[in-house]
């Protein structure tokens, strides 16, 4: 990792020494520019020779052009020294490399935003829909029986489910930020004894956000074991550098961190940085006016001397977590005049934009309503209900007492029943809390078969409303897939006599269900002897 | 801010301008009677405000100081405008560790929860023919805590079974998350997001301000309550999706305070008028009722039911209202889900609060005969003073305080109009 590693090897019969560093070369022995030089993203496979055998050799196959097929190259270890060894550390070096190289192409091939989802990549992403299904169980039923069993296409199914697709996909790709890691660690006393947990994710990202920690720990790993190197970085100086902390006298010695101390970190000139925008360019804006120079700046301003390099290292430190969050964006780029005038200028002085609202035209709203009551003149020519002098005149008594007039039993009789039928009607109206009162088996049954049917019935109307309703090889198939839930129907019946449960019941309880296929294929007839007709 | 009334007569006490304003008055130098500076009369001292009555009993107090509260009730502008009645949000609530913090005497994560809950009813009852949808940020990632529909009941059970908060917000995951749920929406429905932001950083995996441009570009408006300080990227979130008039992002001075600006979102968003050009006629259906002796299959749930609605169309059977179809897709609602949105389009007008001087004849109050105070007849009585009766512009009748609020913020409806001829 990170270090050269060579090695003498045999390539083609002729001796050389083959280095394996940010790539991977073959230098002739008596040359000095290499014979070969690979990248490591175009080596495809990699092969050793087993221990047992006598000939010691590593082939990398390696793609010479795009599209082709890889060509093999044999580096030959036999009747060197250290044969074995050295062949043993190129080929794990190699390894190492190759899957670095690979983790990082693929993170970056990971697109970010809504944007690249659109409707053919999540159709085409077998993956997301798998994950998708195992996540929910009930979809996972549903696409089961449909599609599994042939009767709705994979493309059918997901059409309409679009939208869980795109927001599982936003979901499953969400990162978190970058953050300090190295502040975030704190060791805990636990018996008297320091402990410290770390993660592999939180050793990668000190490693990203200090290159000098991983240089110290590539140096000095081999030798110390992981943990002690670990526990010797926490209680030292160099840790507390790292940190931002000012470091003391009391701190205790440690001989191997301590070398690192004074080594100043590298600093990554990037090639293509921007210049800074006018507004912020401190030195620029110094050199072009400066006022203040003369005098010693307010007392907000002044620099604390031992200050310094603490500032310098935690800004270091923001800079490369910006980077890496921020690297590829677009608006790291120059700044134009319009935006330079933009973050300059005084808005304030500008007039406000106007209120985009709509306001709607109402006169009273009374009269609004009383508009739309005004009767059709259909209405109009029907005869006007008598007024009510003349019903009061149908009535000659005065009161009329209920007790003592004429009753006609048997009426009294229905309308008392006919009401109290209502009543429990009304009172009984509950959408759920009934159970089916079937086996197990049988419950199920029927729920997967409703389920199915639902969804044969979704797909049915949505691609009636679509524009390609009268295409026969479209609707077919979903005219057959609603028949065969009958039939299905029928089948779960039969099953449930054997068990002797009553089937009017089943059949009561996928009534709603037949119905709507009924009227969904009656709808369908209606249509195609329409277009026919027409 | 609200503008001071400026107040030039020295010799009226603090307090008795504070009854009568609600507000402080601004004396423009430091008067003769110990006052101090200007800037210490903007400070209300409750103890100041509070005075005992000649019993040393404070009820007399304690009244004029609850009218005031309901007078200060907000007189909203009555313009009737065209408005997003079909509405689709994202509630976004924050989880990171910021939320663990007890500055509200409960941890502002149990005060968060149960507003959000009030919340959630209260959106549902203004517009009951939308759909909302919850996502939490915990640990820099946004998870899906409910999935966009319209039934109140889930969303509540499941932001009761929210338990613990920890890690850092971020702004962009969850953000990008709203964007994917309010992406399949038609154009004639609202896209909005309700962000609560506890904390005052964001750590982002990317770029924030290419999210924005998405934003933007996608007509999602996006609302902030920020609980701790204004942070300037809220600022300019808010700035960018909203038409510029609209203050969309608040910072919360108290708990009531918090509640307040969460119910301003109830209220549907008002439409832009470069939207107007693509008015569309939307389908809907009324369905029937149905009840049934034995139970069939409902085809929202697979349960067995003995009632429901059947939609016109294909003749499913649902079970709630409103909803969306399972198999034919066409909305399904009831007209008084219709009718429950109507007073956002025509609000109710506000009453006039008449004065001594437009010399009142009446009594009692109209609706509900509570009496009046009567006009005394020392001359000392203020003519520009409240004589508590409040009149309807249009039918000209006179109610008292409760039941104006009653009116404009229960019923929307005025009783004197309703009974008259008119």
């Amino acid at each position: 990792m990170g270090d050269r590693v060579e090695t003498f090897a045999y390539f083609k019969k002729k001796l050389g020494v083959l280095s394996v560093d940010t790539r991977l070369k073959w230098i002739a022995e008596g040359k000095t520019n290499p014979t070969m030089d690979i990248s490591f993203d175009a080596i495809a496979n990699l092969q050793m020779t087993p221990a047992s055998s006598a000939k010691i050799m590593v082939r990398v196959f390696i793609i010479m052009n795009k599209g082709e097929e890889p060509t093999p190259l044999v580096f030959s270890f036999t009747g060197l020294n250290n044969a074995r060894q050295n062949c043993e550390m190129i080929t794990a070096e190699l390894q190492k490399a190759i899957t670095r190289q690979r983790d990082n192409t693929v993170s970056e091939a990971k697109s970010f935003g809504v944007e690249s989802l659109n409707e053919k990549n999540l159709m085409e992403d077998i993956d997301l829909q798998e994950s998708l299904l195992t996540n929910n169980g009930e979809m996972f039923h549903t696409f089961k029986e449909a599609v599994m069993k042939g009767h709705l296409s994979n493309e059918q199914f997901w059409s309409t489910r679009l939208h869980l697709l795109r927001a599982h996909a936003v979901e499953r790709s969400q990162q978190k930020g970058p953050y300090n890691v190295l502040s975030s660690i704190k060791p805990k006393t636990v018996d008297n004894q320091m402990k410290v947990s770390l993660t592999r994710q939180q050793i990668h990202d000190m490693f990203e956000q200090h290159p000098q920690l991983r240089k110290v720990y590539d140096k000095h790993v081999p030798p110390l074991a992981e943990g002690e190197f670990w526990s010797r970085f926490f209680l030292s100086k160099l840790c507390k550098k790292f940190r931002g902390d000012r470091i003391t006298p009391m701190d205790p010695y440690d001989d191997i961190m301590d070398q690192y101390l004074d080594v100043d970190e590298e600093n990554p000139t990037r090639k293509d940085e921007p210049p800074p925008s006018h507004v912020l360019d401190i030195e620029g804006n110094i050199q072009n006016a400066s006022v203040l120079a003369e005098l010693r700046p307010d007392v907000t301003m002044r620099i604390d001397k031992e200050a310094i390099p603490f500032m310098k290292n935690i800004n270091q430190l923001s800079e490369r977590l910006l980077e890496k969050s921020l690297g590829s964006s677009k608006r790291l780029k120059t700044e134009t005049e319009h935006q330079y005038l933009q973050e300059s200028g005084f808005h304030d002085l500008e007039e406000d934009p106007k209120d985009p609202k709509v306001i709607l035209n109402i006169q009273e709203q009374d009269q609004f309503l009383e508009k739309n009551f005004a009767p059709s003149s259909k209405q109009s020519t029907e005869e006007p209900l008598p007024s009510l002098e003349v019903l009061q005149g149908l009535y000659q008594e005065e009161s009329v007492e209920l007790d003592n007039t004429d009753r006609d039993v048997n009426a009294l009789a229905e309308a008392a029943q006919q009401l109290t039928h209502a009543m429990r009607e009304k009172h009984e109206f509950e959408t759920h809390g009934t159970d089916m009162n079937v086996p197990k088996d049988i419950r199920e049954e029927v729920s997967m078969c409703h389920t199915v049917s639902v969804e044969f019935l979704h797909q049915f109307w949505s691609a009636l409303f679509s524009p390609n309703y009268s295409d026969k090889k479209v609707m077919a198939p979903l005219q057959q897939a609603l028949l065969n839930s009958k039939v299905r129907v029928d089948a779960i019946v039969s099953q449930a006599k054997k068990r002797n449960v009553d089937p009017t019941y089943i059949y009561q309880l996928v009534s709603s269900i037949l119905s709507s296929i009924d009227v969904a294929l009656q709808e369908y007839q209606k249509r195609s002897t329409m277009v026919s007709s027409s | 801010m609200s503008k001071a009334d400026k107040n030039y007569d020295s010799d009226k006490s603090e307090s008795e301008d504070e009854q009568q304003n609600g507000r402080v008055s601004n004396k423009g130098r430091k008067s003769d009677d110990n006052e101090g500076y200007t800037w210490e009369g903007e400070y209300q001292r409750s103890w100041d405000i509070v005075q005992e009555d000649a019993e040393g009993s404070l009820i007399g107090v304690i009244a004029g100081l609850i009218n005031a509260g309901k007078r200060k009730r907000l007189l909203r502008d009555t313009t009737p405008l065209r408005r997003g009645i079909i509405r689709h949000m994202v509630l976004v609530l924050d989880l990171s560790s910021a939320m663990e913090e007890r500055d509200f005497h409960h941890k502002r994560f149990e005060l968060q929860i149960k507003y959000a809950v009030e919340f959630v009813m209260e959106y549902f009852e203004q517009n009951p023919i939308s759909q909302l949808s919850i996502i939490g940020v915990k640990d820099g990632i946004a998870q899906r805590i409910s999935d966009l529909h319209g039934n109140p009941q889930s969303h509540i059970q499941k932001l009761k079974s929210l338990r613990e908060c920890n890690g850092s917000f971020s702004l962009q995951n969850a953000l990008e998350m709203a964007r994917a749920s309010l992406s399949h929406i038609a154009s004639h429905g609202t896209r909005e997001v309700l962000i609560i932001f506890g904390s005052i950083f964001s750590s982002d995996p990317g770029d924030i301000f290419r999210t924005v441009d998405a934003l933007v570009s996608d007509q999602i408006r996006v609302q902030i309550v920020g609980l701790a300080a204004e942070v300037a990227i809220c600022r300019e979130i808010c700035d960018r999706t909203n038409s510029s008039s609209t203050n969309a992002y608040g910072v919360v001075l108290s708990e009531q305070h918090f509640r307040e600006l969460l119910m301003e979102s109830t209220i549907p968003p008002a439409t832009n008028s470069s939207k107007t050009a693509d008015s569309s006629l939307v389908m809907m259906g009324f369905p029937s009722k149905v009840i049934e002796q034995l139970p069939s299959l409902c085809t929202c749930h697979s349960l067995p039911s003995r009632g429901g609605f059947h939609c016109p169309r294909c003749r499913a059977k649902v079970c709630t209202l409103p909803i969306e179809c399972p198999s034919c897709k066409l909305v399904l609602i009831l007209s008084t889900h219709l009718a429950r949105s109507y007073h956002h389009l025509f609000p109710l007008k506000n009453w006039i609060d008449l004065p001594w001087s437009a010399k009142p004849t009446s009594s009692h109050c109209f609706a509900c005969q509570v009496p009046f105070p009567k006009a005394s007849e020392a001359s000392d009585q203020d003519q520009a003073a409240s004589s508590m009766r409040f009149e309807c512009p249009s039918c000209k009748l006179h109610f008292c305080i409760d039941c104006d609020i009653f009116a404009h913020e229960q019923l929307h409806e005025c009783f004197g109009c309703q009974c008259s001829d008119n």
